[in-house]
């Protein structure tokens, strides 16, 4: 779903050719000209910036889309003035802006309409929070409420909750800055912000599109993930049918803001990292493999009989014998200002989608907080839950079947 | 870029450097890493008792964490006499052995996780009684020298780990300066492979990998 | 003043731009289905990406892009809302001394054979006077435009926070 004109139709690595191509016949056309002083030939490159993902749709954007390389979180608190009807009225505004917005077209009444023109695969996903459903007098999905406290958790409401997510990503972060400040301008007379969180991962055309995301502590991070389209993404992302029914076509979604002790991570030698997760980190292969996708051999022993995947390792934790307690993760590093006397505030952006918090997250959830030696250098510091409602049709709006 | 015989001459000279400073290092330092390390064990390693111990326990540099501790006194067939689980407290670990521990050789493999959060492992031996008629543990115990397929695990020797007899502790450094050679030229080899690998890799339009 | 003249340029180009666009959902008024009158002049005419600016009290304004796909020039007349008791039809230009002042446009907008007309902060626009009521941020507001042979059309323009261009609705 990366583009949606089947001539712009065009994988990263088309789009890495096409540019070497193009470079190739720029330095052939230099010859060219200082052989014969003709004019020179230009030749197009593709841009990344011309990239779109389709807005309107049976679920929303954001999700099943190939991560984008920068991502900025907004929680809103609704202001108490804000009734149903005005909430609808939000709804109608935020979903023009993000179907014009994500198609390169600048917003109506938008005050910077050159920053539109580049879209880069630009996503604008909708969550609601409990409190935006009760406001619309739907029936909230039973999974729509704070997470279980957890005893690694070191939780600020500061990065907490909220009742409107906006999840905004795209591959250029200019664009993500116009389409919040578009949607923000746009949200103003209907709430406040509660809380922004900025992520990124490596620039489009850094790596190889499909590359694990790394995380600051350098580790393959997301590994196991769905891929789109398939019966478990069908199921376990777009899947439950305990969900009302407003939800049909939604999921659900998580963001837990995880601090990284990166300080403290140092201190750590490379064979001490590697046994903390589990995975190498030249390559993120289970330390049974040789390949990152290589499963895990959990049964293997060291020459005394230890396990050489040890069982505290956040791999070992985080895998389940259930099959349904499975996530999508899609999250993002976060590097922000240090402050008193630190030289670092950075982490992840833990973000993953399911369509049952409950029965998916929370178990994994629970394996991690009960023991996983990743908690030496990690601390989950912020927790939101939302539900995302589905797509909607050209002419429709994002949670028109909520209302 | 060195060429090739040019970087030998300087890894080979590195290498000898390396050893020597293990040699002028090993006489007042003990091999030891950034982690804790074992401080003693009782019994000690390779340590003979008349009487089967109601426990064996083990002491570390520092505190070691609460999590991911194992300890088990297995015989020379495999079977492990211990009573449960290891008990932590601070820098020690404390495991009840089967009080019908018969006589024999037995050898203690522990796994603990370090202040910093790195998992170390190792062994340590000991004998009960009558023990002469009694084969040692399967195990390489004449060479505990323990890594993982991965080296996830600080290497640990016995003979660092314990107190009284064992190797001179600058055999130790030798041993230990051999290993982090031995390392070294193993990821030289290995970079080179895989720069010679890149090389030999086709250009990039052979590349299979779809967005 | 020089800095203003720009902009409005640059606003202007967008707007043709912006007709371009795919419709996005508060797109209207489509000749086939918005038009309330058989007349001509409305069958030719669209206005594509409408909005009204959001206002409390007083004033406020309304824009789009008009687009005549027909052969004779379209001439707008006048304009009625439920949400004005006055409609009038302005343009922004230059005074002497060369700043930016509003004023009632001439005879009305002239949209142009098979042509764009730009209605846009800080150019021609719909000037709401009287304002029957609040106009809030996502509401829906239906206008009437009238062209000059008595035809009309009908389009609704969402209404969006806006606080730009610093124009003065009050002269």
């Amino acid at each position: 779903m990366l583009v949606d004109q089947p001539g712009r139709r065009l994988s990263r690595r088309h789009l890495l050719l096409g540019g070497a191509a193009a470079g190739i016949g720029a330095v052939g056309a230099v010859g060219i000209e200082l052989a014969t002083n003709a004019r020179p030939q230009v030749v197009a490159q593709p841009l990344n910036g011309t990239q779109t993902v389709p807005f309107y749709g049976v679920h929303q954007a954001g999700i099943d889309t190939v991560p984008q390389s920068n991502a900025t979180i907004i929680a809103l608190d609704l202001a108490p003035t804000t009734d149903a009807a005005a909430l609808r009225r939000l709804m109608k505004v935020l979903t023009s802006d993000a179907a014009r917005l994500s198609q390169g077209e600048a917003a109506l009444a938008d005050s910077e309409p050159e920053l539109a023109v580049a879209p880069a695969r630009l996503t604008v996903t909708f969550g609601f929070g409990p409190g935006l459903v009760a406001l619309a007098g739907g029936t909230a999905p039973t999974w729509l409420r704070p997470l279980p406290a957890f005893g690694v958790d070191r939780l600020d409401p500061a990065w907490g909750d909220g009742d409107l997510l906006l999840q905004i990503a795209a591959d250029d972060a200019l664009t993500v800055a116009h389409a919040t400040r578009m949607l923000l301008k746009d949200s103003r007379s209907f709430g406040t912000v509660r809380w922004v969180q900025t992520g990124f991962r490596r620039a489009p055309g850094s790596v190889k599109t499909g590359t694990t995301m790394r995380n600051l502590f350098g580790q393959v991070d997301g590994t196991v993930n769905f891929v789109p389209g398939t019966p478990d993404f069908e199921r376990l992302v777009w899947g439950a049918a305990s969900n009302p029914g407003w939800m049909l076509g939604g999921t659900g979604f998580v963001l837990r803001r995880i601090a990284m002790g990166l300080d403290k991570w140092d201190k750590l030698d490379r064979s001490g990292r590697e046994a903390s997760v589990g995975r190498t980190l030249s390559n993120g292969a289970p330390l049974t493999g040789t390949n990152e996708t290589d499963a895990p051999d959990f049964a293997a022993k060291t020459a005394i009989g230890f396990p050489v995947i040890p069982e505290f390792s956040h791999l070992r934790r985080a895998r389940s014998e259930n099959p349904d307690e499975r996530i999508l993760r899609r999250g993002y590093n976060y590097d922000d200002a240090p402050t008193g006397g630190s030289v670092s505030n950075s982490g992840l952006l833990f973000v993953s989608f399911q369509a049952d918090i409950d029965a998916q997250f929370v178990p994994i959830q629970r394996r991690i907080d009960a023991l996983d030696l990743l908690n030496v250098w990690i601390t989950p510091i912020g927790s939101a839950v939302f539900a995302i409602p589905p797509g909607c049709a050209t002419g429709g709006y994002i949670g028109d079947t909520l209302f | 870029m060195l060429s090739f015989p040019a970087r030998n001459r300087l890894l080979a000279g590195l290498g000898v450097l390396a050893l020597a400073a293990a040699f002028t290092i090993g006489g007042v330092a003990p091999a030891a890493s950034a982690h804790d390390s074992v401080a003693s064990t009782v019994p000690s390693d390779t340590e003979h008792v008349d009487l089967a111990p109601a426990t064996v326990s083990m002491r570390f540099t520092d505190n070691i964490m609460q999590l991911g501790a194992i300890m088990l006194v297995v015989d020379s067939a495999g079977t492990d006499w211990s009573a449960g689980e290891p008990a932590l407290d601070g820098p020690t670990a404390t495991l009840a052995v089967d009080p019908a521990l018969p006589d024999g050789a037995y050898q203690v493999r522990w796994r603990v996780v370090s202040a910093d959060g790195h998992p170390i492992s190792g062994t340590f031996d000991f004998s009960v009684g009558d023990a002469s008629a009694v084969a040692t543990p399967t195990t390489d115990a004449a060479a505990p020298v323990i890594t993982t397929p991965t080296d996830s695990t600080v290497v640990t020797t016995n003979t660092a780990a314990s107190t009284g007899g064992g190797l001179p502790i600058g055999v130790t450094a030798l041993i230990g300066a051999l290993v982090g050679l031995g390392l070294f030229l193993g990821v030289v080899a290995l970079t080179r492979r895989a720069a010679s690998a890149r090389q030999r890799t086709n250009p990039p339009t052979t590349e299979t990998t779809h967005s | 003043m020089t800095s203003t003249t720009p902009r409005l340029l640059i606003v202007a180009a967008l707007g043709l731009l912006a007709l371009t666009g795919c419709a996005a959902t508060t797109d209207t008024a489509s000749p086939d289905t918005a038009a309330t009158s058989t007349a001509t002049a409305a069958a030719s005419l669209t206005i594509t990406d409408p909005w009204v600016k959001s206002a409390e009290t007083g004033m406020s304004a309304a824009f789009g892009t008009l687009a005549n796909a027909g052969d004779t020039d379209i001439n707008v007349v006048s304009a009625e809302s439920t949400a004005a008791t006055m409609i009038e039809l302005h343009e922004t230009v230059a005074d002497d001394s060369g700043a930016m002042v509003m004023q009632q446009k001439e005879g009305g907008f002239v949209v142009p054979a098979n042509g764009t007309y730009e209605l846009a902060p800080g150019a021609n626009h719909l000037m709401l006077m009287g304002l029957t009521e609040l106009i809030v941020a996502g509401a829906e507001n239906t206008f009437t435009l009238t062209l000059s042979d008595g035809s009309t059309v009908e389009f609704t323009a969402p209404a969006k926070d806006y606080s730009g261009a610093n124009e003065s609705y009050d002269k």
